[in-house]
């Protein structure tokens, strides 16, 4: 028994439901997505006919992956409330300046040209096949190393919660995204990606609520917090790390550095309008800055609430905050939560991946 | 449609690029190096994002309602 599995007491049983039930969910929407994608513009960009709600929670969902929910926390319970300065403070131009710079050139690229792709547009632009497949080497190069993390993390996750050894997690998430991605394209991983960013959303909000009321509400928080070290309450935090320039340069990564993603650049292809653009954009931030915001808190509430936390049981901060507050079924189901921010990120990568394969490199 | 293309566009990329600077300039409610209390004991700097976010997310709407009474706005609406 490890470090972290001394401390978190789950009962696999109800686990393997839960999260069995939740991923049976995933492969309906998927079978139901494939009866409704016929030609390669659905599989890609949903036919440039995308939603508000699907664009906006799709958009916010892919930007998310499991280090949301345990790297950040983790990360905010070393450093105190400086430890936010991650995301908090520049996540509400994460949408925006991608939708003033590129989105609406996107939106009406995707309708007038019927650009299905990154390479696409960048191969259209410069005129250049060379251009699209070398982009398409790198996509390939350089994402499906992140999707291997994400599926690795479900692995740990499994470990952790049942015992099971780490590739049954590996390979059950794996297979689920690829079936309900292959069958169902974009259709498929933007629906899904609805049920996952409300089910981190919702991760964000209970566990927040529960890390405030074991710490004794906010007033008790902050007044241990500082009694333990004042560094936690201010800049550059407890180890120094978070200091004006990597602030300022936090601020400028969440706004620009989604522009280039190629998961999140072709979301504005797939959207019906500049309408929905709009609503996307005000949803997408508002899931964003939610989910984000709190569940990063609960890492620093965390630090009262669930004290003395050492090594890797840190990554496990949001669990046993929820182990603490919750029935085992609620906690399991919002442990799903944390699992659904990776498969989140996956179903994107594998469907751009997918088109740089078969159809800039092919 | 460019953020340079009419007066329209240049007003909100000027309004959004000045929340932008804005928020990473190290006034003490955004940054600080020293605590300062404000509500419930929290470091003032978390109150200072939370209004600056709300304030952005207001402007993103009021953004997005007068961009709809522009007729560019409407291209594909019948798509």
């Amino acid at each position: 028994m490890d470090a972290v599995s001394s401390l978190i007491h789950p009962i696999p049983g109800i686990f393997y439901t839960v999260l069995g039930g939740y991923f049976v969910i995933m492969a309906l929407i998927g079978y139901y997505s494939a009866k409704n994608t016929s030609t390669l513009s659905d599989f890609f960009v949903m036919s440039g006919k995308a939603g508000a709600i699907v664009s906006g929670l799709a958009y916010f969902s892919t930007q998310y992956s499991m280090s949301t929910f345990m790297g950040c926390p983790a990360t905010c319970y070393k450093v105190g409330f400086a430890g936010l300065t991650i995301s908090v403070p520049g996540l509400v131009f994460s949408m925006i300046i991608p939708a003033l710079f590129v989105g609406r050139k996107l939106v009406r690229l995707g309708h007038k040209h019927g650009f299905l792709t990154m390479a696409d547009y960048l191969g259209d632009r410069y005129e250049s096949d060379g251009l699209r497949v070398l982009l398409a080497v790198l996509m390939i190069i350089f994402l499906i190393p992140m999707m291997g993390a994400q599926t690795i993390g479900a692995g740990i996750i499994l470990r952790t919660f049942t015992g099971a050894p780490e590739w049954v997690g590996i390979v059950a998430m794996g297979i689920i995204v690829i079936l309900y991605c292959m069958s169902g394209g974009i259709r498929g991983a933007m629906l899904t990606d609805v049920i996952q960013g409300s089910l981190m959303v919702l991760t964000a909000i209970i566990t927040f609520i529960i890390s405030v009321k074991i710490g004794g509400g906010f007033s008790a928080i902050s007044e241990k917090l500082h009694a333990l070290n004042p560094a936690y309450m201010s800049h550059p935090g407890v180890g120094g790390s978070y200091g004006w320039g990597n602030y300022v340069s936090m601020i400028v990564m969440w706004s620009f550095f989604s522009i280039g993603q190629p998961g999140l650049f072709t979301k504005f292809f797939a959207m019906k309008d500049y309408k929905v653009m709009f609503k996307a954009v005000l949803l997408g931030t508002l899931g964003m800055w939610l989910a984000a915001t709190l569940i990063e808190w609960s890492g620093v509430n965390a630090i009262v609430s669930i004290p003395g936390l050492t090594g890797k049981q840190i990554d496990f901060v949001v669990p046993l905050i929820l182990q603490q507050g919750v029935s085992p079924i609620v906690s399991t189901l919002l442990i799903a939560g944390i699992m659904a921010a990776g498969m989140s990120t996956i179903d994107s990568l594998l469907i751009v991946s997918t088109g740089a394969v078969t159809r800039d490199i092919y | 449609m460019d953020v340079f293309s009419n007066a329209f566009e240049k007003k909100w990329f000027f309004i959004f690029m000045f929340m932008y600077v804005l928020i990473m300039l190290p006034l003490p409610f955004f940054f600080s190096t020293t605590y300062i209390p404000s509500l419930g004991g929290l470091p003032s700097f978390i109150i200072g994002w939370t209004v600056h976010t709300a304030a952005t997310m207001a402007l993103i709407f009021i953004f997005y309602k007068q961009a709809m009474s522009r007729p560019e706005y409407h291209e594909f609406d019948e798509d």
